[in-house]
């Protein structure tokens, strides 16, 4: 990757393009809104653009970038709960309650009572779900990325999966 | 997935068809609006970055030059102490030669005085027990030295 400033712009121009769709839906999945979404979004690359001289180039980029991207939507959620003093647990209520009257919510039924069981599962485990559910992703990339043993990961996934069948199974 | 029609049949019948969507266009316009976003911001940034990596630096310099500050206080203020303690016999005479007005003429007297007369007690013991021995015919190489101190 070529580290000369007037290259870089053009390089994280790249880099941006790839993975912006990537990088959009897992953070949508964590924080729901687009609005929201949008938001971090920026963030993101923002850092990313700040950080790309301390790129060690030990590990995949987009490992790099889906950490940066996790880490910020997780930020935001915490400093929401802080801005208005509410617990973690109304910040979930909130989004839940967002999902059916949001205009960029296209799904049945169904899948918003899926969204909202994703809503209540813990950090590791809603990752850790979004993931291997949706992405299809293999237990030994997610290890890499979450930094997490396959063990661990395929344990978490298990505990979710449960948890969100318990859910559905609520009336 | 075959584990997960054997641990959720739910889950399976929601689907995974991505619920969420996106304004039209959105993906076109993003790299755009981020490319902006960023130099909007990285001027911002920049100067805030230089203080926060000096910052660090700036409080270990600033902790070592206090515990230096201390350590040579501690030793300034012990040396004046351990100066102040040791008196040595020249500083003694001198006090006394500067103060020795204070004392009563009758004291210094009696000072003087009660030396004499211990060191004549003394000698008044050893004469008499030399005379003992004489007017009882011992041998003088039994005489005790008169100047062996004998106690009362």
């Amino acid at each position: 990757m070529y580290r000369v400033s007037d290259t870089q712009s053009y390089a994280f121009n790249l880099i941006v393009r790839k993975y912006q769709e990537r990088i959009y839906w897992q953070i949508r999945k964590i924080v729901i809104n687009h609005d929201d979404a949008d938001d971090v979004v920026q963030n993101t690359f923002l850092k990313v653009w700040g950080g790309l001289h301390h790129f060690r180039e030990d590990s995949q980029l987009y490992t790099w970038l889906f950490r940066i991207a996790t880490n910020e939507a997780l930020t935001f959620l915490k400093r929401k709960k802080t801005k208005y003093f509410l617990p973690l647990i109304d910040v979930e209520q909130q989004l839940s309650n967002s999902l059916e009257s949001d205009p960029y919510f296209d799904g049945n039924e169904l899948q918003a009572k899926l969204q909202k069981a994703i809503i209540r599962l813990p950090e590791k485990q809603k990752l850790v779900f979004n993931l291997k559910y949706f992405e299809e992703m293999k237990y030994e990339d997610m290890s890499e990325i979450l930094g997490t043993s396959v063990g661990a990961l395929k344990a978490s996934y298990h505990h979710a999966v449960k948890k969100i069948e318990k859910f559905l199974e609520e009336d | 997935m075959n584990d997960l029609e054997t641990f959720g049949p739910k889950l399976t019948k929601a689907g995974k068809e991505n619920p969420f969507k996106v304004p039209e266009g959105y993906f076109d316009s993003l790299p755009s609006r981020v490319q902006d976003f960023c130099k909007e911001h990285s001027t911002k940034i920049q100067p805030v970055r230089w203080v926060f990596a000096v910052r660090t630096q700036l409080a270990l310099a600033a902790g070592f030059c206090f515990f230096v500050l201390l350590a040579f206080a501690g030793y300034y203020y012990s040396q004046k102490i351990n100066n102040f303690s040791s008196f040595g016999k020249a500083d003694y005479i001198k006090i006394v030669e500067e103060s020795g007005t204070e004392f009563d003429e009758i004291q210094l007297y009696q000072a003087v005085s009660n030396t004499h007369k211990k060191d004549s007690v003394k000698n008044s013991m050893n004469d008499e027990l030399i005379e003992y021995l004489q007017y009882n015919n011992f041998d003088n190489g039994t005489l005790l030295e008169p100047s062996k101190d004998i106690k009362p």
